[in-house]
């Protein structure tokens, strides 16, 4: 599948006990006066599904961007599956760790989408017949067949966004990481974009996505990860990061409505913590008693 | 080596008050005054000058010290290069061939600090200067507005540009491009980065086209205001009146 | 003030000679003034293209093929020139930010009224009282690169706003704004509205920012107009609007899936609604038993 001579020898037989990404005291300064990074330190397991949040300029990007060599420390540690990757580049890692940026534009170029996604498997030395089948299999993935022979730039911004995606998905790397990949993309597009990523999950990969929407990280990342001002806020189950009003408040960052709203009838017996439509629905419905359910409503 | 966004450093000073068409005279009077006068002290007291009115403009020291520092090469090479090429004169200290003069160091320096001049003359404009104020000083001085639109987008998109080659570079890096080589092979090399750099600037331009005349730009039967009076003030005649008398008294002097 | 018939709408066609895909297709709409109206819609399906209608740079900057007219306050789009439109109907792009480009805050807002040719005091006064509608007074000397990105979305909109124009058209205002910059947006936009009955168009699909602030919810399916009413009328339609593949407010969801399940008639679509109307019923049930 990848390049012979693979330098990273934990990669062909991954130590299970390893966590995927670490973080050891790790800061990080665009310039002297400002640090954006403060003595970071934790560790991402194998096979984990995490919502990276927090405010504008909280560090969620700077931090994402050191997992690939983008960014190196100024002290500190990052380690990928136990090494530490100080001295590899960034094509070095490009094949193991995914990058897709929040501006699809920075990485689009090609005379059509079928060159587009074939291009990082080109450039990580990829057999040319994987290459083909890889694409054919990737378009078809991502709903873009129509658009095979179409070049990208002149597409909207939507397909535009799902080219990057599927350009960078389609290098199969063991870690994917996607800045505001939902940002201006409709509900439908959000939906079939996660199908794939939790689809992508359950083969054990780990996925990394940076987004301020509250709500789909409520609703479809089981754990989260809040920075705010170069710090941890908040790392672990997604569910307690909403129980916790403390963290809420100091994080800034509103809660979804439905939350919101349980949050506001605490009082009649509601739990704070309800992260989707379903959830409400179901808590509410009991509190009403069950002899108020219509006969042929939807399930509970 | 990344282009500044700006050269210009906001400071409430009798310099940045200044007009730009006053400065733009000082720039041309004073390059007229270092082509005439080519010796070591002539340099010398340019310099000094130029460092007397960047620090009472409240340039801080290490702009300054900046300036400097990215001569240091350029200082460096002129020595050495006059070194070798003048060994005429009174020996100070010979090595194999080389032979370093008294001469040879006075003439390297002067050429040096000429140098050094000319380029403190060209920062104390733009450290001063802001390139809308510059822009407005050259339509003052008779360029088209047209023209002077078209600088100031040209000042404000290359260093937009250029950081936006950059992130591109990055975004394809991350997908394993590798930028090897030299000359035209890394330029080759680059091509996914430059092709997306080109598509970025096309659409720049055209968004660029709508938001100007969604402004209102180029509307027909209506002549254009200037919010800022760009109007010489008694200051401003002052200055000009100092520079002129200094440049003709030492023209005349000079050629005499 | 906003007049559209049979707008049909077709961007030039690579190659040549291929049949012209129209974007828009027989778009009849009236919008009075004073409204705030949202329009929603799937990605790609001509939200820009409708707004760069509305200040003629469609058709006269984009080419294509334009059948049908939009007329503003009277001004055919189609015999009216850019410039000259855009004295009436200013045009936030999703973009704006980029295209700041000048040196001071200041100079940014000066540009358009300039180009109007209007007398230095009046200019000043304008840039005070647009700095003011958007609580950057500030920040009027400072250099819109140095600026957050929410602070540059309201200079991009102080700019356009100083021209004063009667209707105001934003493209996605909120995409790359945080939670703390959609508050700080949302309310301007409602009092240029409510206070200043400016005629307020935002292209967006942040169906809980739009229920709770607009007047008017227009959703575009396919280039054409699938629904259009209040935002209670609009966001009921939980099935429909999913079905087009546009997002619809939490509680509208809850809303719809209670009333299914319990027969219980809510009509709710904005958080404070459905927080009295849901401990409303509860109470009701406490007091029954």
């Amino acid at each position: 599948m990848t390049s012979p001579g693979c330098w990273m020898k934990n990669l062909v037989n991954p130590n299970p006990g390893l966590p995927c990404l670490e973080m050891e005291e790790v800061s990080f300064a665009y310039e002297p006066s400002h640090a954006v990074l403060q003595a970071i330190s934790l560790a991402i397991p194998c096979g984990a599904l995490l919502a990276i949040t927090g405010l504008n300029g909280s560090g969620k990007t700077t931090f994402a961007r050191h997992f690939n060599g983008l960014l190196r420390p100024n002290r500190g540690t990052v380690r990928l599956f136990g090494e530490d990757i100080r001295s590899r580049s960034i094509s070095q890692l490009a094949g193991w760790v995914g990058y897709v940026f929040q501006n699809p534009d920075h990485q689009i170029f090609s005379s059509s989408t079928r060159q587009e996604i074939a291009f990082g498997m080109r450039n990580l030395g990829w057999q040319e017949d994987a290459v083909q089948q890889r694409t054919d299999d990737v378009l078809e993935e991502f709903c873009l067949k129509p658009y095979a022979e179409v070049q990208p730039a002149t597409l909207s911004f939507g397909l535009r966004r799902k080219i990057s995606i599927a350009s960078v998905y389609a290098t199969s790397p063991r870690v994917l990481i996607l800045d505001e990949p939902t940002a201006g993309l409709d509900r439908r597009s959000t939906l079939e974009l996660m199908a794939i990523l939790e689809a992508y999950n359950r083969q054990g990969n780990t996925i990394l996505f940076i987004t301020h929407d509250l709500r789909l990280v409520a609703e479809r990342f089981p754990q989260c990860l809040v920075l705010h001002e170069g710090r941890i806020l908040f790392y672990g189950e997604t569910r307690e990061f909403f129980r916790n009003g403390d963290l809420l408040r100091e994080a800034q960052l509103g809660v979804p409505q439905i939350t919101r709203l349980a949050q506001g009838l605490t009082s009649y017996g509601v739990r704070p913590d309800i992260l989707s439509v379903a959830e409400f629905c179901e808590v509410y419905g009991s509190l009403l008693g069950k002899g108020k359910r219509r006969a042929g409503g939807e399930g509970g | 080596m990344r282009i500044a966004e700006t050269f210009y450093i906001h400071r409430p000073s009798w310099l940045h008050r200044a007009d730009p068409r006053v400065k733009v005279f000082f720039v041309l009077a004073v390059w007229g005054i270092l082509f005439v006068y080519n010796t070591l002290p002539a340099s010398l007291t340019a310099v000094v000058v130029l460092h007397g009115l960047l620090f009472s403009a409240g340039i801080p020291l290490r702009k300054v010290g900046g300036i400097w520092k990215a001569m240091l090469p350029i200082n460096l090479s002129i020595l050495i290069v006059w070194l070798l090429f003048q060994p005429v004169g009174d020996v100070v200290w010979q090595f194999g061939w080389v032979r370093v003069t008294v001469q040879g160091l006075l003439q390297g320096a002067a050429l040096a600090l000429r140098i050094d001049a000319l380029a403190f003359l060209l920062f104390t404009w733009l450290f001063t200067t802001d390139a809308n104020a510059l822009v407005r000083g050259f339509v003052r001085l008779g360029m088209p507005y047209p023209w002077g639109l078209v600088l100031t987008l040209v000042l404000h998109y290359i260093p937009s540009f250029q950081s936006q080659f950059y992130a591109i570079l990055e975004a394809q890096q991350a997908r394993g491009l590798r930028v090897e080589g030299k000359g035209f092979r890394r330029v080759r090399a680059l091509m996914p980065v430059l092709v997306a750099l080109v598509i970025q600037v096309l659409r720049t331009a055209d968004q660029l086209a709508w938001t100007l005349e969604a402004r209102c730009f180029g509307i027909k039967g209506v002549q254009r205001t200037f919010l800022h009076e760009t109007r010489f003030r008694w200051a401003d005649y002052g200055y000009l009146a100092v520079i002129l008398g200094v440049t003709v008294l030492l023209f005349y002097l000079r050629l005499r | 003030m906003i007049r559209i018939s049979h707008l049909s709408f077709a961007y030039p066609s690579l190659p040549e000679d291929d049949p012209p895909a129209w974007v828009l297709r027989e778009i009849d709409l009236q919008i009075e003034a004073g409204q705030f109206v949202a329009i929603m819609g799937p990605t790609g399906v001509g939200k820009t293209t409708f707004c760069l209608a509305l200040n003629g740079i469609l058709p006269h900057l984009t080419g294509g093929r334009m059948r049908g007219d939009v007329w503003i306050d009277g001004k055919n789009t189609k015999q009216a020139s850019v410039p000259e439109l855009a004295r009436q109907v200013g045009l936030v792009f999703q973009e704006a930010e980029a295209h700041l480009f000048n040196t001071s805050v200041e100079d940014e807002i000066a540009f358009g009224l300039e180009n109007l040719g209007l007398p230095r005091q009046e200019i000043r006064q304008r840039i005070d009282w647009s700095l003011g509608v958007v609580d950057m007074a500030a920040y009027r000397n400072h250099s819109p690169a140095r600026l957050s990105g929410g602070q540059q979305k309201r200079i991009a909109i102080a700019a356009v706003l100083a021209m004063l124009p009667q209707v105001l058209v934003l493209d996605e205002p909120t995409v790359n704004l945080d939670r703390r910059g959609v508050a700080e947006l949302l309310p301007i936009l409602r009092s240029l509205s409510t206070d200043r009955k400016m005629t307020v168009v935002m292209a967006s699909n942040e169906s809980e920012v739009i229920a709770e602030y607009c007047d008017r919810v227009i959703v575009l399916d396919e280039g054409t107009v699938a629904l259009d009413g209040t935002p209670a009328q609009v966001f009921s339609q939980v099935d429909r609007l999913h079905a087009i593949g546009v997002d619809t407010p939490q509680v509208c969801q809850a809303a719809v899936y209670l009333n299914r399940a319990y027969a219980a008639g809510f009509t709710f679509y904005t958080l404070n609604q459905a927080r009295d109307d849901l401990a409303g019923m509860l109470d009701e049930k406490s007091r029954q038993s």
